[in-house]
This record gives C-alpha cells, structure tokens and sequence, in this order.
C-alpha cells in the first residue's frame, strides 16, 4: 500500500466517522423516558407565574382547561395533571426538518392554569434547566430559544382550539352531530 | 452548528473514539440514533352510554390488560423488558398509559432499540348520561447505535401506535358494554 492510498483510506475512514457522527441525532433527555420522567423537578407557583409566555384568554376556567388538555393529548406526553391544581407537566418531542433531515427535539414544559375574575391565564414555563449538563454556551441558548419559540406556537394552538368552535360553528355543530352529541 | 448537532459536536473527537471502542467491542454507543415517532395515527373520539366514573374505571381497569397482553406476547415481540407507568387525574378524565419497551436485535426491520409509546384517554361527559372519550397516542423511539434507518423502520414504531390503539379500543367498548352501557353507534 502506498503512501497516497494510505492517506485516502485514513481520509474516507474520518469522513466516514463524521456521517455516522451525524446520523447518530438523538433525545438529548431520552434517559428521562427511561425512567419515566421521575426526575423531572416540580416547578413552583411563582416561578410559573414568573413566566414571560403567558396568555389571558376570555373564557372560563373549565373551558381554557379543556382546550389546553385537547392540545396536549395530541401533542404530548404528559408526565404530571392535576386539574384541582391547575398544573401540568408535559414534554412536547417534536421533529424539525434541519438540511434536509428531519431530526428530533424533546420540548419540556410546566405550565398553569389560573381562574382570574372573569378569564383564565395560561403560564407555560419551559424546563430548560433539563438541560444542564448536557449542552452548554451557544447551544444552550439555541436551546432555551427554540423552547420559547415552540412556547408561543402552543400558545396559539391553545388559543385556536378555544375559539374555533364559535368563530367557525357550522363545522363544530356538524362534528358534534357525528359524534352523537 | 445546526440544532440537531447538539448531542456530538460539542466532541466530535470523543464521539469518533465512541464509535470505534464500540465498534471494537461489538457493543452500541448508547441510545442515540432516534428513528421515527408517530402521532395521533388513530385519534379516536367514542360515546359510551354510560356515566363518566364507570368510563374512567373501565380505562384504568383495561389499561392494566394491556400490560399483560404485551407480557404475553414478549417473545413475539422481541421485547427485552418493558417498564409502564400509569398517571391518572380523575378531576380532569385523563389516563395517561406509558410504557418504554427495550428490544433485541435480529428483526428482519429492527436493530436493538428503544421504543417509547404514550396513550392518552380523555373520558369526560357528552350529556343524557352519556360520556365521550378521545384516544390519542405518542410514540417515539431510537435505535442503540446510530446507523442509517433500515427500511420499515418507521412502520415499527407506527405498528406500536396501532396495536395500542385498534384492539384496546374494541376491548374497551365490550368491558363498558359489560357492565354499564356500550358505545354508542
């Protein structure tokens, strides 16, 4: 074997290992799912209340909680609920479409619903401290950016889900008839 | 670096050695190749003719079943171990049925993996007595060791969703029809 053979080998081998590097995306928290979030830490009353992503929406409490639960049921796993409390804590795992490769994220959230005199305020706190440890400087950031980020398009989903049903009526009265309501 | 690189390229150097200690050892680098994740595939609201509690206890009664059904059936399977973990919150209606499923190597689709399903049941009243639940399902899962997807691989983790999904369902209608009502057509 001659010197350039070697040497394009060695170069192949290293290219090689930076596709598997890159094929192997991955759950930053997948050890969370294997214990079943155990570890996930409660978040207290304040700091949710803390919390910049927060919505008022006009309507009651009931109503705002079934909203939220109709959103999350689809979209998360949902890792504690209690609706005496108002609380819950859910991961969102979402796939992105990243240089043509879809690659996966775990969103962690606690979130709280509160009865204010007439509406509701819905707290969503992202539990970016989940991911100490594991990612630090500029990837922390992309990190606590994008949960914001995915923060406030729940916020709408939350929104959308308590308003369609009146601004498009024809649809939920034709909806609620095929499911025998 | 793009978001999906947080995992390696902070050391890619050390990921690289991963990989060739592993590949020395005939061992997985750990959990990192996540494969695929299926959402909602059934989604499926039903109208029992019964009250809300009886639904509710039906579920949590069932979803214990479904335990023993994967048990059962863990050489089939291929399933190494499994771990379910039930939350319930009756004030809200919701049942939450997880389990994280580990498996072998050796399926035709499959190398070792991971598989993690989610059942949600959200029972709650419809009127007249009657009760209306929605099944909704989150799945997710990944390979030990990254390498490139096999074909089918998707289809794995869909079949989960569906196997979790279809039959309970029916069960679930005959165990509410059995003691307090059935499905409502």
């Amino acid at each position: 074997m001659n010197a350039s053979t070697g040497f394009g080998r060695l170069l192949l081998g290293l290219a090689l290992s930076l596709v598997l590097v890159q094929l192997g995306s991955a759950g930053v928290l997948f050890r969370l799912f294997e214990t079943h979030f155990e570890t996930v830490p409660e978040a207290t009353v304040d700091s949710l209340r803390g919390s910049a992503l927060r919505r008022t929406f006009t309507a009651d409490y009931e109503k705002t909680w079934d909203a939220v639960l109709a959103v999350l049921t689809q979209q998360a796993f949902l890792v504690r609920i209690s609706k005496e409390k108002g609380r819950i804590t859910f991961f969102d795992v979402d796939g992105l479409l990243i240089a043509k490769r879809f690659d996966y994220m775990e969103f962690p959230y606690a979130l709280l619903v509160e009865r204010r005199t007439t509406d509701t305020t819905v707290y969503l706190l992202p539990l970016a401290d989940l991911y100490e440890n594991q990612i630090s400087g500029n990837d922390r950031r992309k990190v606590e950016s994008a949960l914001v980020r995915k923060g406030e398009a729940l916020m709408e989903q939350f929104e959308v889900q308590l308003t369609a049903g009146d601004r498009w009526r024809r649809f939920s009265d034709a909806a609620a008839a095929s499911a025998g309501r | 670096m793009s978001l999906s690189c947080w995992p390696r390229c902070s050391s890619v150097a050390l990921a690289m050695a991963t990989i060739a200690v592993a590949a020395v050892l005939g061992q997985s680098a750990g959990p990192q190749g996540e494969v695929a994740r299926a959402a909602d595939p059934c989604g499926s609201t039903v109208v029992y003719a019964a009250a809300t509690d009886a639904v509710f206890d039906a579920v949590l009664a069932y979803v214990k079943t479904i335990e023993d059904t994967l048990e059962a059936n863990r050489k089939t399977l291929q399933i190494k171990w499994f771990k379910p973990k039930t939350e319930a919150d009756k004030a809200s209606g919701v049942i939450v049925h997880r389990f994280v499923i580990r498996r072998g190597a050796g399926s035709a689709v499959s190398p070792a993996s991971y598989e993690v399903v989610n059942r949600t049941f959200w029972v709650r009243p419809a009127g007249s007595g009657r009760s209306r639940m929605t099944t909704t399902i989150r799945a997710y899962g990944w390979w030990d060791a990254p390498k490139p997807m096999r074909p089918g691989s998707h289809e794995q983790v869909y079949n989960w969703s569906l196997w979790g999904c279809e039959a309970p369902e029916l069960k679930l209608a005959a165990a509410v029809a059995a003691g307090a009502g059935g499905a409502v057509p």
